[in-house]
């Protein structure tokens, strides 16, 4: 009787995902509501839930809930802590979900809304939450060893050295990616301006009451920097009215730049407990509350979708990221569908704290699915606008102009009527002089979630409030990142250094820890200004490289599970790992070829520098350089990026062909070659525990 | 004796959301310290308070707890 109804339940939800998908792929033409999606993607993670992670967990990793995690092995009460399953849940959700998810599928949208959903949909059932669930059941059965210990046991020490470089690139590029999201969504805007400047002094605030006044009270102070950051939010409103003030916080492009830079040098060596804790805090409860407040919104609202379900753009001529559907849609959506940062997490605190094997099924697949309704969440945001206001927001000034009357015309022209009236008001509606070519996910997703939360809570006149929330959630987020990415980088950089000369690697020591973070520093922010000058709006340039960067990391893990699977003689199973690996590397390493060798200077960086060598040669200049020291300056940094995507590219044919020495070696060997902790089973343990 | 179940999940809850945070629950590490370690005095919650902010961000070992992206 219970497997009938079961069954029927499932048949159910099978057809209700099957008439979703009917409706979003075959209604072309009409609009159609976004709740479709959100039902679509429900029953796309429940089948995926119920049957391929129990699959994965029964037959694949044969999870044993006799054998005793490394939680309960050495607990400490500090890192090693059995905890409740949908507590860990919780952690591990909070872990994972960054900014990512809700940038990429933002930028994907210029392709229209179902290519993204599809990639999101079948990206995360079959090759992001398998990564994430089999590195947090590979961990765990190590003791809880991260990544890169994993690699060096499992690979080989110099498998291991070079993925660590690999990683510390991607901090690089993901910290300069991240950045220049800010900048985008802060340049000329003094009301954005203002809210992030005062989460600064709010932070110490918060970092002083919680250091000295009451210790631990974080449910507190969290509600008090809360309200504190809502009144930034509402006085920066006056600011941006009052014309001395609003002077004061509308900044340039370079300045944002330049202040950003100074201000991770600055927060980086401060102590973690001044600044980058309260911030933490803050952006890690107000960003859960964000997701919450959106699904609800979201469902609530049951938006309809302006935009098309493909629009003409997958061809590759888009003005937000160029290069067509194959390959750049799939590393322009890395988190939400596979992200290779999740290996990190999932081998960080989440393994120490599992209390049972058969947790990692929901812990490690379970929130990778959460992640990708996040990311489902973001597209449908953006999609909700007119798409003539999507591509005034996120097309460069190089191609749509300054104006509003001009990128009106130039995006009508392309299919999307849009008058500059319509452009004017909306960005008076959400309190800014223009909206314009502010590319980068942030402040689209703003205007969609001001424009869903609006109509839950506070009408239009609430718009402005709604859209510097979403600002200021996204940014507060980003610059704890910059904070605690500048530290991971100058800690990488002190191991990599120190092995030359000791006294580098000294993290007691202040010279030592002023070099390495001001290499740190110089890094990221090469990137981030040379994204910041580019007429082109940088995010075309940068976001791909990131994309490429993450989408490696994740090739690297679903090596290391595929390696690990054949150790364990589980070559049966080898498919779960090894058919999303080749995805992910066909992928990368396709798109890493095009950004190299295309011969559209649009997308090839060598191409681009041929563009830019050829002018200069004969004298002319290009925007958006003014001298001929600026044009070099430019063939340069192509070069730069080229050589980044070159050194990507090789680490994963390295990583590649280390693992597939193992591999064979593993293959042949008639016995187990897997080397786990100690097994010890329930009811082994010491009898005082008894 | 059971908790009332109200409690037991307000306190989940809370156990959740500090958890988010890199805290841990500090009532366990005193059951953990007085069943494992009597002979050690366990730290203040002052001091237990301090170490998690310690462990959550990025020291020597370069550790990175959240994912950035």
């Amino acid at each position: 009787m219970q497997s009938i109804k079961e069954k029927a339940m499932w048949l159910f939800i099978a057809l209700m995902g099957a008439a979703a998908f009917g409706t979003i792929a075959l209604n072309r033409g009409e609009s159609i509501n976004a709740v479709w999606l959100i039902v679509a993607a429900m029953s796309c993670y429940a089948i995926a839930y119920r049957f391929y992670s129990r699959f994965i967990a029964e037959k694949v990793l044969e999870l044993n809930d006799q054998r005793l995690t490394p939680a309960e092995k050495h607990s400490d009460g500090l890192d090693y802590v059995p905890t409740n399953k949908w507590v860990l849940f919780g952690h591990h959700f909070a872990a994972i979900a960054g900014a990512g998810p809700l940038v990429g599928p933002v930028l994907a949208a210029q392709m229209g809304y179902l290519p993204g959903t599809l990639w999101l949909l079948a990206g995360v059932m079959l090759a992001g939450a398998v990564q994430d669930m089999i590195i947090l059941f590979i961990s765990t059965r190590r003791d809880g060893k991260s990544l890169g210990e994993m690699i060096k046991a499992e690979l080989g020490s110099v498998a291991g050295v070079i993925a660590m470089i690999g990683i510390l690139l991607i901090m690089v590029i993901l910290l300069a990616v991240l950045a220049l999201v800010v900048v985008k969504a802060l340049v000329g805007s003094p009301w954005g301006t203002f809210t992030i400047a005062a989460t600064i002094p709010i932070a110490f605030f918060m970092g002083i009451y919680m250091r000295y006044i009451r210790p631990g009270q974080i449910a507190e102070i969290s509600i008090i920097g809360f309200v504190l950051l809502m009144l930034a939010i509402v006085y920066g409103g006056d600011v941006a009215q009052n014309p001395a003030m609003a002077a004061m916080f509308t900044l340039k492009g370079e300045t944002l730049a330049w202040s950003l830079i100074i201000y991770g040098f600055v927060a980086s060596v401060l102590p973690v407990w001044l600044l980058l804790a309260p911030r933490d805090y803050l952006s890690t409860f107000l960003k859960i509350g964000t997701i919450v407040g959106l699904a609800i919104g979201i469902i609530y609202v049951a938006p309809t979708l302006k935009m098309p379900s493909v629009t003409q753009f997958i061809d590759g001529s888009g003005p937000v990221f160029a290069g067509s559907i194959f390959p750049f849609l799939f590393i322009t959506i890395a988190c939400g569908a596979v992200s290779g940062f999740h290996a990190l997490v999932a081998s960080g605190t989440t393994p120490k704290m599992i209390e049972r094997e058969s947790h990692i099924r929901p812990i490690g697949y379970g929130a990778m699915l959460m992640e990708s309704f996040v990311a489902v969440m973001a597209l449908i945001a953006a999609c909700v606008l007119e798409p003539g206001i999507y591509f005034a927001m996120n097309a460069p000034a190089a191609l749509i102009g300054k104006t509003a009357a001009e990128a009106a015309t130039v995006i009508s022209s392309w299919g999307y009527i849009i008058t500059p009236e319509m452009l004017t008001q909306m960005a008076k509606d959400v309190g800014e002089t223009t909206i314009l070519s502010r590319a980068g996910g942030a402040p689209t997703l703003a205007v969609g979630m001001a424009h869903i939360l609006s109509q839950v809570f506070g009408g239009p006149t609430a718009m402005a409030f709604w859209y510097h929330f979403a600002i200021l959630f996204e940014a507060l987020f980003i610059l704890t990142t910059i904070d605690a990415g500048t530290r991971v980088c100058r800690f990488m950089i002190q191991d990599l250094l120190g092995t030359f000369v000791p006294a580098l690697g000294n993290t007691q020591s202040w010279p030592a820890n002023l070099i390495a973070t001001t290499l740190a520093v110089s890094g990221w922010g090469y990137f981030l200004y040379q994204g910041v000058i580019d007429p082109l709006g940088g995010i075309n340039t940068l976001w791909p490289l990131f994309g490429i960067a993450n989408q490696m990391l994740a090739g690297i893990a679903l090596i290391l599970a595929t390696t690990v699977l054949v150790k364990m003689k589980k070559q049966r199973y080898i498919w779960v790992t090894l058919l999303p690996t080749l995805w992910i590397l066909v992928i990368t390493m396709t798109a890493g070829w095009h950004k190299l060798f295309n011969a559209s200077p649009k997308i090839g960086f060598l191409a681009h520098a041929d563009k830019f060598k050829t002018a200069l040669a004969q004298g002319e200049l290009l925007a958006p350089a003014k001298t001929a020291v600026q044009m070099q300056q430019i063939i340069v940094n192509d070069y730069v990026n080229a050589s980044l995507c070159a050194i990507f590219m090789a680490i994963v044919i390295t990583m590649l062909l280390a693992a597939l020495r193992v591999i064979h070696k593993a293959w042949q060997a008639e016995h187990l070659t897997v080397q786990e902790a100690e097994l010890q089973l329930r009811g082994d343990e010491a009898p005082a525990n008894a | 004796m059971p908790k009332a179940p109200l409690l037991m999940l307000a306190q989940r809850i809370q156990q959740t959301f500090r958890l988010m945070v890199g805290v841990q629950d500090y009532a366990h590490y005193l059951a953990h310290m007085a069943a494992k370690h009597p002979e050690i005095t366990p730290m203040d919650k002052k001091a237990f308070y301090r170490a998690a902010i310690d462990a959550r961000y990025p020291g020597k070992s370069g550790k990175l707890s959240k994912c950035p992206c």
